[in-house]
Formats: C-alpha cells, structure tokens, sequence
C-alpha cells in the first residue's frame, strides 16, 4: 500500500521538522487514527488543516501550491456542480458517475488525451 | 500467526541488529525511537516499501496491539492508537517494544526468514526455527544492543534504551 501523494507529503514534512504523526494530529486537533486515515487516502483532507498545516510547517508560496496539489490528487471524492448544467452535461455527469469504477486504464488515458485534445 | 522458518542464533541475530541500525543511520548504541523511525523507514536502502498506519482500537481483535501485513506492493504496518499513544505520549517500553517489533517483520522477510509452509509448526519447534520468536528477539537485539548493555543493571538499560522492566532483565540473561 503506497501512501497517497498527501500522505506522502506529510511524511517528508514531519521527518524534516524532526516530528510525528502524534504532532501532527496535536496541531490538527484531531484523533491519530483519523490523521492515518486521511493521510492514508480513504478520506478526504478537511479543508480547515490547510491553513494550519500551512502556518506549523512554515510553508513558502511554492510549498503551499505543491500541498494543494498533493491533497487535489488525493481526493477520494469529487463534487461537480450541476446547477446551470445542461441536460446533456447532466447525463454525461450521471453515465460517468455509473462507469467510473469499470473504467480501465486504456480507455481512462484515451479519455485524458481526448479531454487535453479539447483544452488545446 | 506463527511459522517454522530457517534457523538462527543469538550471534546472527546480534550481526542483524547491527545492519539494521546502519541502514538506518544509527551509531551502534544509541537509544532508538520506533515512533520516529516509523515516517522514517521509507527512506531507508530496502524499506521502501513499507508503510505504516494507526487505527482505532477495535479495528485489531482485542490481543493484538499491532501487526504487519504483506500487501500487494509492500509491507503494512498496523498499529492501533492506544500502543502507538502509549510509546509516544508515556514513553511506554512494551508499547516502543510493539512498535519495534512490527518494523522488524519485513526486515526478518527480506533477510530471508521466510514461513517454511509446508512444516507444521508443533510444540517439537525450537525457538530458533520459529518466526515469531526471532522477530522478537530481533527486536530485543536492536532496541538494546548487546555490547552497550554490557555491565549495565536492569534499571540502567530500561533508563537508557526506554524498554520495560521484563525486556531489560531479559537482556541480562542472554
């Protein structure tokens, strides 16, 4: 089991400031075993620990975005907003919620190319 | 659970614990934190692939304070949050103990202590040829090295390495 890209990120911050997952919920304010599962990747990272894992750890612009990039990749849950969706973007949410989790990784990547391909 | 595996001794076990602490960057007497080694251990020449996590206690059956699992990619390390809280919080020797303990499953399997499954383990099975019992004793190996605790007393060693009272007298014996 690898660790999640937060996960990860946490690890390298805590043997840097000489400290450990014990610290890290202390400063969260947070049970241990919730801070293992977060960082774990079976929840999502509650947007409140941003900003103080931020001000603890000291964390430059740069760090700071690698941080936000680490929790959006480890997101175990996504929200889209549907609310000035049109039917058909709604249906393509609803079929895309129902295939995900059969979703190979070919045809996950070809989807990728294709999405990247609109972007350009 | 418990397995036959290859035999060992006192001696190799000593020249194990040795490795393991210069593979971790430990002089050879130092006192050991397990808590710290554990967000450490990736970094690590050959425990890259071990990881671990605390979870609440009742998600490990009431005898067991930790485990280590081999997963698809690696090693997991199981620890429930009273013995991960009782060696970081308390200091609590048998809890650091715990710790050690599971860390040095995957060391014990990349040093090819392998369950041998096809040999039933029975009452017969020296100590030496039974898994459990040389992770154990690993553990007691790196926690209080043999040559620093030479002519140490049983409060001394539990002073200087942070292990319980039953593991120090243990030291004195062996």
């Amino acid at each position: 089991m690898a660790y999640t890209k937060y996960g990860e990120f946490m690890r390298v911050l805590r043997v840097k400031a000489h400290e450990v997952m014990g610290d890290t919920a202390k400063m969260l304010e947070v049970k241990i075993p919730f801070v293992s599962t977060v960082e774990s990747g079976k929840r999502n990272v509650p947007e409140e620990w941003i900003p103080k894992i931020v001000e603890h750890y000291k964390l430059d612009s740069e760090k700071k975005a690698e941080l936000l990039d680490a929790i959006e990749s480890s997101k175990t849950q996504m929200k889209i907003n549907l609310t000035s969706a049109s039917n058909t973007q709604r249906q393509l949410a609803v079929q895309f919620q129902r295939s995900f989790e059969n979703l190979d990784e070919d045809t996950a990547e070809a989807i990728m190319k294709l999405l990247n391909k609109e972007d350009e | 659970m418990d397995y036959e595996t290859k035999p060992t001794n006192r001696h190799e076990l000593r020249l194990y614990a040795k490795l393991f602490r210069s593979i971790c960057g430990l002089t050879q007497d130092e006192s050991i934190d397990p808590v710290k080694l554990l967000d450490r251990l990736p970094d690590f020449e050959g425990f890259e692939d071990v990881r671990y996590t605390i979870v609440y206690n009742d998600e490990l059956p009431g005898n067991v304070p930790a485990q280590c699992v081999k997963t698809e990619d690696g090693y997991l390390i199981q620890i429930k949050d009273s013995v991960y809280k009782g060696a970081y919080e308390k200091k609590i020797g048998g809890h650091r103990m715990h710790i050690i303990h599971e860390i040095m499953h995957p060391f014990a399997d990349k040093l090819g202590f392998k369950p041998i499954f096809s040999r039933q383990l029975t009452k017969e099975t020296p100590a030496y040829k039974r898994l459990e019992w040389i992770v154990m004793a690993l553990a007691g190996e790196v926690m209080m090295p043999y040559e620093s605790t030479k002519g140490m007393t049983k409060e001394e060693i539990m002073q200087v390495y942070g292990v319980s009272e039953s593991a120090a007298k243990k030291r004195l014996t062996y």
